[in-house]
Parts: C-alpha cells; structure tokens; sequence
C-alpha cells in the first residue's frame, strides 16, 4: 500500500485519498471507536459463520468412519455425496431442484401479491377490517397440512394445488405485517400528506406505503421462509418429483442417504433465497435507516 | 381588528374561486368558533366564542398558555379540523377539508424520512406542476431556506433546524394564500430560532402572504407579527375553553429592533395576560423572561 504522509495534521491518506486508519490516530477512521473490533468486519463475521457447519461435518466424518453410529442410520458425508452425483447422472437432481424452486418462487409471488393488496385494504379501511379481519385470523389458524386434502380433492395432485397451498403459506406473513404496519404509520405524516393534498392512492403511495416498507420487507422474507416450508407439506404428499417427493420416496425406500441429501438440500436452497432476499432488503433499507 | 380586508381580495374571491387564485394572500375570518373534543372524562371545550380578522398579507400571532387551544386555532383555519359551532372563511368563502389555500408548517418538521429534502419541498407544490418548473422552483425555496448544499440529503441526515427549513419550503411551494406556522421554531436552539424568525420575515417581504403564527414565546410574536392575539379562557361557565382575551397591535416596521423599549413595554403586558409575574420595572430592556 503505498501512503501519502503530507504533514503532521492532515490525514494520512492512501493512493485513492482515503484515509489510513492505522496512521491516523485521531481520525474517525481509527479502530478504537466504539463499536469497532474484529466482528465488525464482514470476512471475519462471514468465518465465524461457516465455523459450526465446518465442525458439524468433521463430526459427521469422525463419527461414521470410526463407526459409532451404523451407516443404515447415519452414512458417510462420502455416500451422500455419491448419492448427490447418482442423481445428477441420472438427470433428477437438477429437475427436483427446479421444479421445487419455480413452486416456491411463484407461490410466493402469488401468495405475497394477494397478502399485499387484502393487507393495504384490510390495514387502511375500517370497513374492509370489520368485514375481513376475523374470517382471516380464522383461516390462518388452519394448519398447513390440513388444506392438503381438501386441495387435492378440488384440483388433484398438480401443480394447481401445490401452488396455492404454498400462496396460502406466503399470504398470511405479508397480510399480517401489512396490516399492522400500515395501522401505526406515523399519523403526523398522514396528517401531513393530506394537508398537502394528498388523498386515496396517491396518499397510499407517497406516505402509507413507503412509511410501511421496513416491515413489510421483514413480512416478505418471513412469507419466503413459510413457501419452503408448505412446498415440503404439498410435495410430502401427492407429487412425483421435487426435493419433497425426494424426501418422501427416500424414506420411504430406506435411503438415508438421499433423505440427508434431501435436507441438505432444503436448508442450502432456504438459506439461499432468504440471503438474495436479505440483499434486496439491504440496499432498499438504505433509504429508511 | 385593526384592519379591515381589503376590499379587492373579497370581490376578487367572491367571483372567482377557482385554485388559480391560489398564491394571493387572503384574509382570514373567524366567526363564533367553537371546538370541543371528547375526552374519557367527559367533553373537554378548547374553543368558544371565538372570533378573529385577519387582514390579507397580515402577520399575526396567537399566544396562550399551553395547551388552550393555539394549535386547535389553527387546525381549524388550516381545514384539519372542523369547527362544532361558527364558520371560518377565506377571502370570504368557507374554509375546506385540507384547504388547499392554506398551507401548515407544523411544530415538529414532518418530513417523509425517506425522501430528499428536495423532494419533501416538492410535496408542497401544487399538483400538476410541469417537472421543469417543479425542479425551478424547488431549487428557488432551497436556496432561499439555505438549504441548496443539502437538496439531496434525507432529513436524518440534517440537523433539527435544516429540517424544520425545508419544512418550511415545503410550505413556501403551496404558495398558500395563508401561511400557517405551529409553534415552528420551538424545538430549535436559540441561535438557529432568531436566524428562522428573521428568515421568515424576508420570505414575507418578497412574497407577503397572510401569516398566522402560533407561538409561546412572546418576544418572537412581537418580533414577528403585526398584531398578537392573546387567547384565554374567559367564560367561567366553560372553563378551558378559550376565546380571543386581547389583541395587541405591535409598534414599528420589521424587523424591529429586539431590543425596543416599546416592545418590553408590551411584553411585560402580554406575560401578565399570560399570567407569568414579570417583575417589570418600566423602561429596563435588560430583563429578559421565558415561559
């Protein structure tokens, strides 16, 4: 790195003018501020993270290879491996992937879509919460599972009735979060945005909405988790392929291999999507923070 | 009333009252207005009785103790509220929901946090404003609050006093026929309230609209305004509901000198009718009290 030390007052900077935090001790830049330290810096937090997946996968290595638990109950992280390429060879991996992954991005489009517009409508007119209100806090205390059936029945064991059983999953964190947020939007900004003429959808588009974005965006992100989590419920069930399908037929058939490989995968898929989401949110929230 | 509206804004309103109006100043009536809002404890009156001329292009302020209505006074001229009994015109027509001849500049500044100070001023301007014209004069008010080093900045981003300027702007871009201000130097320090208060009186100057002023400090109403009203309850059989106690037409041009005898003269009057001892000795500018 090469500085640039051009007195005893001015900053050390370095060739892009930034300032040199170890050289500038009384600089803002410097590490003794509060709240600095190594977990302020993102590849050390990033480390720290991988840490336990890293020592849970020596642990699964020690405790298979020295036999300490029967590979019938936990195999190798070796032949789950093997099972991942068997199934790559055989086309399936990649398909169940897919399939599972456009189930759960459009029902969450779905499901999110709806939870947006009945949460603005239910959140901002007294007549549509009086009329809404209790019928949904009423379908949101049905389980998951058991819309399974009833779906089924009504549109069989396609796409159609996975995708609305994930939608339903979606629906209600968007719907709830909408609601509430948009009931303690800072009246003073309301107040504020009709007195400069604002009204209806303008109002709900300049003030309401924009001042509701925060929650709603932690409301999305719960809804995404949710969809992976219906998508399992719909393909457990009736479906022919899709990491669910794998889960099931793997047990199923005494593959505790696939069965493992399967959660692998549902964890790293989950965990994928909720870190693009946690991006989109990132740079949005910029604004609010 | 010192005043009487001059004729020609009323004839001018009464045949046209379309917005293109808008942006000239109007007079401000207030007729028998009573308000009076339910509380736990029973109804609670705030006003009553009240009446109040405003002449257009006049600058006046309302005083009172806390919490009698000043706000509520305003609220009603601004169409935020509704009065329960008596009317409120403007340049001789009835003052409508979010009247869009009024504009509020509130006590706290009330900006959308997540917008610019650039785009908060341009909330104000009326709707339909070309964009061309709508950056013109968006750029015209920040310069003149000072603010045109930080259009772009959000109003975390600024300090108490840069964000009740914009607040002010964003009034400014109404081009209201009455400028209502609430209290809207209150929550700034010392220094930056004397700098808002002789900012406001150039904004007059150059564009001198109706200027109706809530406040509790009387030096910056008798700095300020051409007249003061002074508001208090005055009808025992209601008590809390307050009306117009007196109105104090202020000596001398603006700005005025802060340090006029005439002015501590009607200081110590208007603290007294505020009911604050003032241990006024007469012709001694060097007391100074506060509320």
């Amino acid at each position: 790195m090469s500085v640039t030390v051009t007195g005893t007052s001015a900053p050390v900077t370095d060739t892009r003018g930034r300032a040199v935090p170890g050289l500038n001790p009384f600089s803002p830049g410097h590490a003794a501020r509060p709240g600095a330290g190594p977990l302020s810096r993102r590849p050390v937090r990033l480390a720290l993270g991988l840490a336990l997946p890293a020592v849970l996968l020596v642990t699964w290595q020690v405790v298979t290879s020295t036999g300490l638990v029967a590979p019938y109950q936990l195999p190798s992280p070796a032949s789950v491996w093997t099972a991942a390429v068997d199934l790559v060879e055989r086309g399936l991996l990649g398909q169940y992937v897919a399939i599972s992954t456009q189930r759960v991005v459009l029902g969450f489009l779905i499901g999110a879509a709806l939870g947006l517009a009945v949460g603005s409508l239910v959140g901002l007119s007294r007549l549509a919460g009086s009329l809404l209100e209790t019928t949904l806090g009423a379908v949101r205390a049905v389980p998951s599972l058991a819309w399974v059936p009833l779906l089924i029945l009504w549109m069989g064991i396609g796409e159609d009735s996975k995708l609305t059983l994930i939608a339903i999953g979606a629906f209600f964190p968007v719907y709830t979060t909408v609601v509430a947020a948009l009931r303690h939007v800072d009246p003073h900004l309301v107040e504020a945005g009709r007195a400069y003429g604002l009204r209806g959808a303008r109002l709900l588009g300049a003030v309401q909405l924009p001042a509701a974005v925060p929650s709603v965006v932690a409301g999305l992100r719960l809804a995404l988790a949710q969809s992976w989590l219906f998508l399992v419920a719909a393909e457990l069930i009736a479906s022919s392929m899709g990491v669910g399908f794998l889960l099931m037929d793997s047990g199923q058939n005494g593959r505790v291999d696939r069965a493992i490989l399967a959660i692998l995968l549902l964890a790293l898929l989950g965990k994928t999507t909720d870190a693009l989401i946690g991006l989109a949110e990132k740079s949005l929230l910029k604004r609010w923070a | 009333m010192t005043r009487t509206p001059s004729s020609t804004a009323i004839t001018s309103t009464a045949t046209d009252p379309a917005p293109a109006a808008v942006g000239d100043a109007r007079p401000v009536a207030l007729r028998g207005v009573a308000r009076t809002f339910a509380t736990p404890s029973g109804p609670r009156p705030v006003l009553a009785g009240l009446d109040l001329e405003i002449a257009a292009g006049e600058v006046v302020a309302v005083i009172g103790p806390s919490g009698c209505g000043k706000s509520t006074l305003l609220r009603q001229v601004a169409g935020l509220d509704a009065p329960d009994a008596g009317e409120v015109l403007l340049g001789g027509t009835p003052v409508a929901p979010y009247d869009a001849r009024t504009a509020v500049a509130f006590q706290e500044p009330r900006l959308l946090p997540w917008r610019t100070l650039a785009h908060n001023v341009a909330l104000g301007l009326p709707r339909g404003t070309p964009r061309t014209q709508a950056r013109e004069q968006v750029a015209r008010l920040l310069d003149l609050v000072g603010l045109s080093g930080s259009a772009g900045l959000r109003p975390r981003q600024v300090s108490g006093g840069m964000a009740q300027r914009a607040s002010l702007a964003r009034a400014l871009a109404r081009r209201p026929g009455v400028l209502l201000l609430d209290e809207p130097f209150g929550a700034l320090d010392a220094l930056t309230r004397l700098r808002m208060q002789d900012l406001l009186l150039e904004v007059h100057a150059s564009r001198p609209t109706t200027v109706l002023l809530v406040t509790h400090d009387v030096e910056e109403a008798l700095y300020l305004a051409d007249r003061v009203v002074l508001l208090a309850a005055l009808d025992p059989a209601a008590p809390g509901a307050a009306s117009v106690r007196s109105v104090i037409t202020v000596p001398g041009d603006r700005p005025r000198d802060r340090a006029d005898a005439r002015l501590s003269e009607l200081r110590a009057e208007l603290l007294d009718g505020l009911g604050v001892p003032t241990h006024h000795h007469v012709h001694d500018p060097d007391l100074h009290h506060s509320i």
